[in-house]
């Protein structure tokens, strides 16, 4: 009580006085006025003008309950505040207030008892700062943070989690709980290496993840996880970092278990797989019945020689697209295996460039080749990959002309691409071109046989063999194709 | 003439490459179980074609064991499947060669008179 600050104001009117009053006017950012004891303005600021709206000669001798919104008012507010600060010497509060205009103002405020120099409380002063803006900012952010605590609580099939700049959890979703089985207390603190698998770990995959987050300001993967019990299941899932004002303060992982689909496609591809090794024997047997009948009827006159060789080839169809089905199951689930050897790429473009020349008399296969050209792959599959893009030139290109086949080769990698002079690809089909199943084009305007494996395939050989393939084109302008695939050791030895 | 036994548990195989192999002038013997390869015969033939998958025994078996015993060791074998990866199993289990169904029947004749003739010689 004793220690209350004493403010000297005018003994007779209440009314602060000389420098102290000149200091308080000249500050625009605080409403700062007087009252006396009956709550009646004495005295008004410039900053008051302007925050309240009531200029100096229209609020004097007027009640400050004016200023109170009217639900403070039924609850004696104003008489609170100024018992409040007579008693304890200050009253600290923050409320809505309202305007002379009727509008409303979030004020932060002070009120302390003012007193003359014989020590008699003469009214109050008030000191009010305009708060509206850091209330929306903080009812905003808080309503955001109550959404993402609402979205972490209820999205049960997504685990989300927050991590700090080291990688370690700060926050665990509901989700996460129930897809883990860890509770938040039990991994808070401890690194995202938690839930990987030990191969992941050996390889560091959860460093990786979050230095690609970090560099490219996204990490989406799909990997299988490990839960609280030692099972495992398979999630698919984005990390992405958290910046605040340019600073690194942690990343936000939100992750999806899609093990059942997983699953689900491997049964899907076992099923192929099956299938089509079971279809491969029949249509062995046929084969063999069809050249054999061939072979019978070669000296024959009329039209049956030439059907038998369109049923023939009709067979190898059949069995190609079986192969491919195969061979796609296979990628599918890593059983691909590769057979590198050492041998000269110019030499294998000019096989499969005479044996394709036949398929097609209105294309014209043309090779641009570097004297010698030597890679360790695997001929067989780096064949395929050939034939694979050199078939769809010759498929997307119905009016014919030129397919050039180039090679270039830097030291470190060779590089093949084949140009036609097609019907091309818009940006979207570039984009897809390797997707698995992905086919160009409208079926209701134009449309190509095939099922949309064999840029798939070639792609997935390709990256196998640690190379690169990719397009170039514009609709109606041809196409080009490119792989790269890493030069022998020996290759400069012709 | 010279003698090949094939084994194969699927009929139209064992029918299509009988036919095919006879007009090539050689004597087929069919098996489709690969069980009586593993005991002593009487007679060996001049050439093995064995299908990785029989019934009973797995042909991979089979052609390491004729490869270990003295009496065939030296009689060459052609393995065939529908899977091209059984390619390298053959190769490692002792096959001289492979054949990936389908096959053409030229492929066919050309390996077996290869690995008969101990040359391509023409059909």
């Amino acid at each position: 009580m004793e220690k209350r600050n004493i403010i000297i104001v005018d003994s007779v009117t209440g009314v602060m006085n000389g420098n102290l009053r000149l200091l308080l006017e000249s500050a625009k950012d605080y409403a700062i006025f007087t009252l006396d004891m009956e709550r009646r303005v004495t005295s008004w600021n410039a900053g008051a003008e302007l925050m309240l709206g009531y200029s100096e000669q229209e609020i004097l001798g007027q009640s400050g309950d004016i200023f109170f919104v009217p639900e403070d008012r039924a609850k004696n507010a104003p008489e609170w505040e100024t018992e409040k600060a007579s008693k304890e010497g200050v009253a600290e509060n923050e409320r809505w207030h309202l305007r002379k205009d009727g509008s409303r103002f979030y004020g932060s405020g002070t009120s302390r008892p003012l007193y003359n120099d014989k020590g008699e409380q003469l009214g109050f002063v008030k000191i009010m700062r305009d708060m509206t803006e850091d209330k929306r900012r903080e009812e905003a952010l808080r309503a955001s943070e109550e959404r993402l605590r609402i979205t972490m609580e209820s999205a049960t099939d997504y685990a989300i989690m927050t991590l700090d700049t080291e990688g370690n959890y700060t926050e665990w979703s509901k989700g996460a709980e129930q897809i883990f089985g860890f509770t938040e207390p039990e991994v808070l603190g401890k690194h995202t290496e938690l839930i990987f698998t030990p191969e992941d770990r050996e390889q560091e995959e959860a460093e990786k993840e979050i230095t690609t987050a970090r560099l490219k300001g996204r990490a989406e993967d799909e990997r299988w996880h490990m839960r609280k019990d030692g099972s495992r299941l398979f999630m698919s899932g984005v990390m992405r970092p958290i910046y605040n004002d340019n600073v690194l303060i942690g990343y936000v992982k939100v992750a999806r278990n899609i093990t059942e689909q997983k699953l689900l496609e491997k049964k899907k591809d076992d099923f192929i797989g099956i299938a089509s090794h079971e279809l491969k024997t029949p249509v062995t047997s046929i084969k063999a019945y069809v050249e054999l009948l061939q072979e019978t009827l070669e000296q024959t006159e009329g039209e049956s020689p030439a059907l038998i060789q369109k049923l023939n080839n009709q067979v190898d169809r059949l069995g190609a697209l079986i192969h491919t089905l195969l061979d796609t199951t296979m990628i599918a689930e890593g059983q691909l295996e590769l057979h590198p050897e050492t041998f000269d790429i110019n030499q294998l473009l000019q096989e499969i460039a005479d044996d394709m020349q036949n398929i097609s008399k209105r294309h014209k296969l043309v090779l641009q080749r570097e004297k010698v050209s030597r890679v360790k792959a695997d001929r067989e599959r780096i064949s395929q990959v050939i034939t694979n893009i050199i078939s769809n030139a010759i498929k997307y290109s119905p009016a014919g002309g030129e397919v050039i086949i180039t090679t270039k080769d830097d030291g470190n990698k060779v590089q093949v691409s084949v140009q036609d002079q097609g019907i091309g690809m818009s940006a979207n089909t570039i984009n897809n071109i390797f997707d698995r199943f992905y086919r160009e084009g409208n079926p209701s305007i134009q449309t190509f046989p095939g099922i949309g494996l064999g840029l798939y395939i070639a792609a997935e050989i390709v990256k196998m063999h640690g190379g690169r393939i990719w397009a170039e084109s514009e609709k109606g302008e041809g196409a080009t194709f490119y792989f790269t695939i890493p030069g022998s050791p020996d290759h400069t030895k012709s | 003439m010279k003698k090949i036994v094939l084994a194969d548990d699927d009929p139209g195989i064992q029918d299509a490459a009988k036919l095919i192999l006879e007009r090539a002038g050689y004597e087929v013997t069919l098996l489709s179980n690969g069980d009586s390869l593993l005991e002593d015969q009487q007679h060996y033939p001049d050439l093995f074609i064995l299908d990785k998958q029989l019934s009973g025994v797995d042909g991979l078996d089979i052609c390491r064991h004729l490869k270990a015993q003295n009496r065939t060791r030296n009689i060459p074998i052609i393995m065939f499947s529908a899977s091209p990866q059984i390619g390298k199993l053959a190769r490692m289990a002792g096959a001289d060669d492979f054949l990936e169904k389908p096959f053409k029947m030229k492929e066919l004749r050309e390996m077996v008179n290869k690995y008969v003739h101990g040359a391509i010689d023409g059909i």
